[in-house]
């Protein structure tokens, strides 16, 4: 995997969508730098690991942080470090719909206060991932490799 | 069912242990399971609290405060804290290595590490844990059919700190100096019977000594990573001395390296072996640490802790 510094405009500029849409506070990501592969797939890490990344070829780098293509998608990875930071566009869900959610099903007929778009699916304290939003309907936007079935929540 | 293992395998072992039918009987017994929790995403007041509320039996572990054992039987794998990355699920003597480093660690601002052999990630994501995911840890591994894995677990308990690359630990070259390494090198696998019993089908003699060759050269290259009083966790999951005390007796006569003691508070830990088919080893090498599974009721484990000497 190559990867390139995130231009300071674009940071900027997802760092004010993650403000905007989700009330997440961008001083949370002071310190952390923003690479892009060409997959379009922004990773934040800490400034030394950046600049050690950005110079040779590598593996595989955390956090993914979110995707950009026509829009801004927040990664579940994302979303389960900060997501408790959030303030909006969040949706509250029970236990049988978390259980769902984690297993990789959509989710339908949802109470919500919520822009559509992307939101933050949430049950009691865990940011759980990544959702999709359209009316009352969530399509789930877990990474099948973190789908599983949980038992004890 | 009765654990069938290689009469070589016995004879080798019966010179070095302290207790046979201690240690054959440990070896029948099903491993403990245990976690850790993972200190990036969660709070282990927390944690534990809610665990103990699903109605699962944990115990804390003497040398550890982040580890627990839970009840026989019983998983945590389906829990809502496995699946958040706030537990991981790991052998207790497999996350002894970060322990011997954790104080000086944390002293140090923006510490750049290596862990040459990373995947599948148990000691890198503790060693992001312990760094507080501040500075540089290098994630290394050869496969590159085990980076799938790697990169599952740094992304699931979010490392924000790690990069992964996928090269020989023998032939390592970087234009970055380490602050710490750690080499929990490939080896014969004797120390995880228990765990895997399936794994003596693999053994042999032979096996051993490729992999003692293979460790003498890794160790070699990751020791001339280090920076200038640098310091290098050695670790094996193995009882054959050709691939413990062999390897750091190798490394004292090719460099000028100190070994430092070893003690962790709360566990059981064992003297090397000295001599072996005849041959002496050098007496730094007694600073390493054995860990034999009849002792702390974990699998069997070798340590060393090595500071670069040319300060």
């Amino acid at each position: 995997m190559n990867l390139k510094p995130l231009k300071t405009k674009i940071v900027e500029a997802v760092l004010e969508y993650l403000e905007n849409r989700f009330g997440i506070d961008s001083g949370l990501f002071y310190g952390m730098d923003f690479l892009q592969n060409e997959k379009g797939r922004v990773f934040a890490l800490s400034k030394t690991a950046a600049s050690f990344a950005e110079r040779r070829v590598i593996a595989c780098i955390s956090l993914p942080f979110v995707r950009l293509d026509a829009s801004v998608k927040p990664t579940s990875a994302m979303i389960q470090v900060f997501g408790n930071h959030a303030t909006k566009n969040v949706v509250t869900i029970d236990r049988n719909e978390a259980k769902d959610f984690i297993q990789g099903f959509d989710l339908y007929d949802v109470k919500h206060n919520c822009e559509r778009g992307y939101v933050i699916i949430k049950y009691k304290d865990f940011p759980l991932g990544c959702g999709l939003l359209r009316e009352n309907n969530v399509k789930n936007m877990l990474p099948k490799a973190k789908r599983m079935p949980v038992e004890m929540l | 069912m009765e654990l069938v293992l290689p009469s070589r395998f016995r004879e080798r072992v019966d010179c070095i242990v302290d207790d046979q039918k201690k240690f054959y009987r440990s070896l029948e017994k099903p491993l403990p399971r245990a976690f850790r929790i993972n200190t990036l995403k969660a709070d282990k007041k927390k944690v534990v609290k809610s665990l103990r509320e699903y109605g699962l039996k944990i115990t804390s572990v003497p040398w550890d405060d982040l580890a627990f054992v839970v009840e026989d039987g019983v998983t945590v794998g389906s829990t809502m804290e496995h699946f958040m990355g706030h537990i991981y699920i790991q052998e207790l003597v497999s996350m002894l290595p970060p322990l011997l480093l954790k104080n000086e660690i944390k002293k140090t601002e923006n510490p750049v590490i290596l862990d040459a052999c990373a995947a599948p990630g148990s000691k890198t994501t503790q060693i992001s844990a312990l760094m507080g995911n501040s500075g540089l840890l290098v994630a290394n591994d050869s496969s590159f059919g085990r980076m799938k894995i790697l990169k599952h677990n740094i992304e699931k308990l979010g490392c924000s700190n790690v990069v992964a690359l996928n090269r020989d630990a023998r032939h390592l070259k970087t234009e970055f100096k380490f602050d710490f390494i750690f080499l929990d090198a490939p080896c014969s696998s004797e120390g995880i019977i228990r765990k895997n019993p399936n794994i003596m089908t693999h053994w042999s003699t032979n096996k051993i000594k490729w992999l003692s060759k293979m460790q003498q050269e890794m160790i070699v290259n990751c020791y001339d990573l280090l920076k200038k009083g640098g310091t290098m966790i050695y670790s094996t999951c193995t009882y054959s001395p050709e691939e413990n005390e062999r390897v750091i007796h190798n490394l004292l006569t090719k460099r000028n390296a100190k070994i430092k003691t070893i003690k962790i508070k709360g566990l059981e830990t064992s003297p090397t072996v000295k001599e072996w088919n005849g041959k002496k080893f050098d007496r730094n090498v007694k600073k390493a640490v054995r860990i034999w599974p009849h002792h702390n009721d974990t699998g069997g484990f070798f340590m060393a802790k090595i500071q670069e000497g040319s300060e």
